[in-house]
């Protein structure tokens, strides 16, 4: 077993750097989790400061579409002098101004095409609220005036106040369990990158050294089987991968706040233990193609990085584009990704909503089963070149 | 006979690395082979390691074909490769005894070969030392003592000192000898003729993948024609003075340059005489006066029309 042994002295080396990546993750996964924790079961209105200039303050329409705007805004009236709502623009004392020009509500009646002015901030998020508000109210009052020719402008500012006031009622179920699926979706998501880069700085870094022509040679005149090499460094390899695993389960459960474990924290556990299998077939290609420990090194920051990002384990993959996910299709962080969210989005595994899930694991297995053909063919031609 | 080997052909498509190779050790000597670079040394060494795989010709070590598969043949081998093979990432203790623990299972054998090894090489100053804090000799040292720890009876070292210090070569050279003092059977590779001719019992000359001559120094030397180099400081030589020196009794050839006249000649007695007598007898005025026998590129350079070095 002194390969064996030599395995673990080499990792040794490397163990700041895997310890630096943790900790880093761990203090990633905190704030985060800070952030994220979502105690949310109802929901308020936020209201913009809003200044109104109101230019038609007679017409019952406009009247109408204020009182409206009023569960958005909160209005104050700061004049009509340019400069003054300009200022307070800058200064933020207000994020929207609205201006409703003379004649507005006449015209709007008579079908001309007219509407509200207003200036906001730049990159006012709340802006589009205000905005949508007007959109709806207008738009509902010349549904009203084209379907009632003859209306009149009172009736119609009570038609569509009367719409406008029916809601929707929204029940939000599965809500239970969601804050340990949404921790674990996050935290298994961001565990790809962690997981990866471990593999490329620790088995790459030690398969390389054991790749070194000369050490190779010096091994190849030892008394030692090369079988018995190899399967020492296998050996060593998969305790690493699966201690690494072991490291991230009970690290996320220290810091999730809800320590259930149910069907679905297995079924993340399980698919990080898959993936790590995978990620470890990657770092023994790389070690394959990699010369020097340098590009290693600069592979084990870009590689994990690039794929991580693409299959969508720091922003949700709903927000990537087709091609940008049909790109990160051809790798295996990808199906652990979807793996994840499949898993967070099921409320209660069963057996057939676990199948999507189950392909996705046999994907990732098919993608390690590739990449170890792949090293091994790489690997008996260069030894018969040298041979 | 610790090795022998027959006929060895290893080509690399159209070249001939090695041609019919012929190369015997007997136990306890120190065997050189010596060649210029790219002449098939290291070819041949990685051939008999069973590191190559060759075309023609039989391997025998310990009496026994040599293979990939031959692990008690491989146990009683110790080798020093050109290029220092360990790892940066362990400690020169930890380096020696990894190496020494792949062929002996007892931990605390391993534990004093490794200590015996560290002093032999001394380097008991560097034990926690990682390889990439060593200077070249000291590095060269290590590569040695991972090779030797296990104290095999059969030691190949390939072209150990090259980029050496003077200081580390003696001491590896030294190094060499006692560890043939201790047993061992040594293999050793060099182009460098001096540490070939101080250290070697038995010397191959090898160039384009032949063996040239084979023998101790002096036999080596008593295959060729040149007996010995005289070189004069003569002023003002005229050409019908250096017309009848080269027809003194044995000159071979001479060559005068800058009042510096040289002579090759054959064997023979009182070559020396011969040539004052004759700068005394014509008055020539003549100052240093040195003669030296000849080297091993004497013998490469009659063999083969090129110097050891070229």
């Amino acid at each position: 077993m002194q390969v064996f042994k030599l395995y673990f002295k080499l990792l040794r080396s490397v163990a700041t750097s895997l310890l630096l990546y943790s900790v880093i993750f761990v203090g990633i996964t905190v704030m985060q989790t800070v952030n994220r924790s979502d105690d949310t079961t109802g929901f308020m209105q936020e209201k913009i400061d809003t200044a109104i200039v109101n230019y038609n303050e007679d017409s019952p329409l406009v009247q109408g579409l204020i009182e409206y705007l009023s569960e958005y805004c909160d209005f104050a009236d700061l004049g009509d002098e340019e400069d003054e709502l300009q200022d307070a623009l800058f200064f933020r004392q207000v994020e929207y101004i609205l201006t409703i020009p003379y004649g507005f509500g006449e015209e709007f009646i008579a079908g001309l095409n007219v509407g509200v002015e207003k200036k906001t901030v730049p990159d006012a998020v709340y802006a589009t609220t205000v905005d949508e508000a007007i959109n709806t109210y207008l738009n509902t009052a010349r549904m009203y005036l084209e379907t009632i020719p003859d209306i009149t402008e009172e009736e119609l500012v009570t038609y569509v106040n009367s719409d406008l006031k029916v809601q929707a009622q929204i029940e939000i179920y599965g809500k239970a369990d969601s804050n340990n699926h949404s921790f674990y979706m996050y935290y298994t998501n961001f565990a790809a990158y962690i997981i990866m880069s471990g593999c490329l700085i620790g088995v790459s870094l030690i398969m390389l050294s054991f790749h070194n022509t000369n050490i190779r040679r010096r091994n190849l005149v030892s008394p030692i089987t090369l079988k018995s090499l190899n399967i020492q460094l296998m050996e060593g390899n998969l305790i690493f991968v699966l201690g690494y695993d072991l490291l991230l389960i009970v690290l996320g459960y220290i810091l999730n706040a809800d320590k259930t474990i149910n069907t679905n924290v297995l079924m993340h556990w399980l698919n990080i233990i898959v993936f790590s299998v995978s990620a470890l077939s990657i770092s023994y290609l790389a070690a394959m193609l990699v010369k020097s420990k340098q590009a290693n090194e600069a592979l084990s920051v870009i590689l994990p990085l690039g794929l991580s990002f693409i299959s969508g384990a720091f922003v949700p993959q709903f927000l990537l584009g087709d091609s940008v996910l049909h790109f990160a299709s051809f790798a295996p962080v990808y199906w652990f990704v979807k793996a994840n969210d499949t898993i967070a989005s099921i409320s209660t595994l069963n057996i057939t909503n676990a199948k999507p899930i189950l392909y996705y694991m046999v994907i990732q297995l098919g993608f390690a089963v590739a990449f170890f053909a792949l090293s091994m063919v790489i690997s008996k031609n260069r030894m018969q070149r040298e041979y | 006979m610790i090795v022998d080997v027959k006929n060895l052909v290893k080509r690399y498509d159209k070249l001939v690395a090695l041609d019919h190779l012929n190369l015997f050790v007997e136990e306890g000597e120190i065997f050189g082979l010596l060649g210029p670079n790219g002449s098939g040394k290291t070819t041949a060494i990685n051939c008999i390691l069973s590191l190559l795989k060759y075309d023609k010709g039989t391997i025998e070590i310990f009496g026994k074909p040599m293979s990939q598969d031959a692990y008690d043949i491989k146990r009683n081998i110790g080798i020093i490769m050109q290029n220092v093979a360990v790892f940066d990432e362990l400690t020169v203790y930890e380096n020696i005894s990894y190496f020494c623990s792949l062929y002996i299972k007892d931990k605390s054998e391993v534990k004093r070969l490794t200590q015996e090894a560290i002093e032999f090489v001394s380097l008991e100053d560097f034990t926690k030392f990682h390889p990439k804090k060593l200077s070249g000799g000291l590095l060269r040292r290590l590569n040695i003592a991972c090779g030797i720890a296990h104290k095999p009876k059969l030691i190949i070292l390939d072209e150990p000192t090259v980029a050496v210090d003077p200081q580390s070569r003696n001491k590896i050279l030294e190094g060499i000898k006692k560890l043939n003092a201790d047993g061992a059977t040594i293999i050793y590779t060099s182009h460098y003729m001096e540490e070939v001719e101080q250290l070697c019992s038995r010397i191959s000359i090898i160039d384009k993948g032949k063996v040239l001559a084979t023998g101790t120094k002096d036999e080596l030397k008593a295959m060729i024609s040149l007996g010995e180099k005289i070189t004069v400081e003569a002023y003002n030589l005229q050409e019908e003075q250096l017309d009848d020196l080269s027809k003194l009794t044995n000159v071979s050839s001479l060559e005068y340059s800058d009042n510096c006249l040289e002579i090759k000649s054959k064997k023979g007695k009182n070559n020396l005489i011969d040539v004052l007598d004759y700068l005394q007898k014509n008055e020539i005025n003549f100052g240093k006066i040195y003669t030296q026998m000849p080297t091993l590129n004497d013998v490469f350079l009659e063999i083969t029309g090129k110097e050891l070095r070229d």
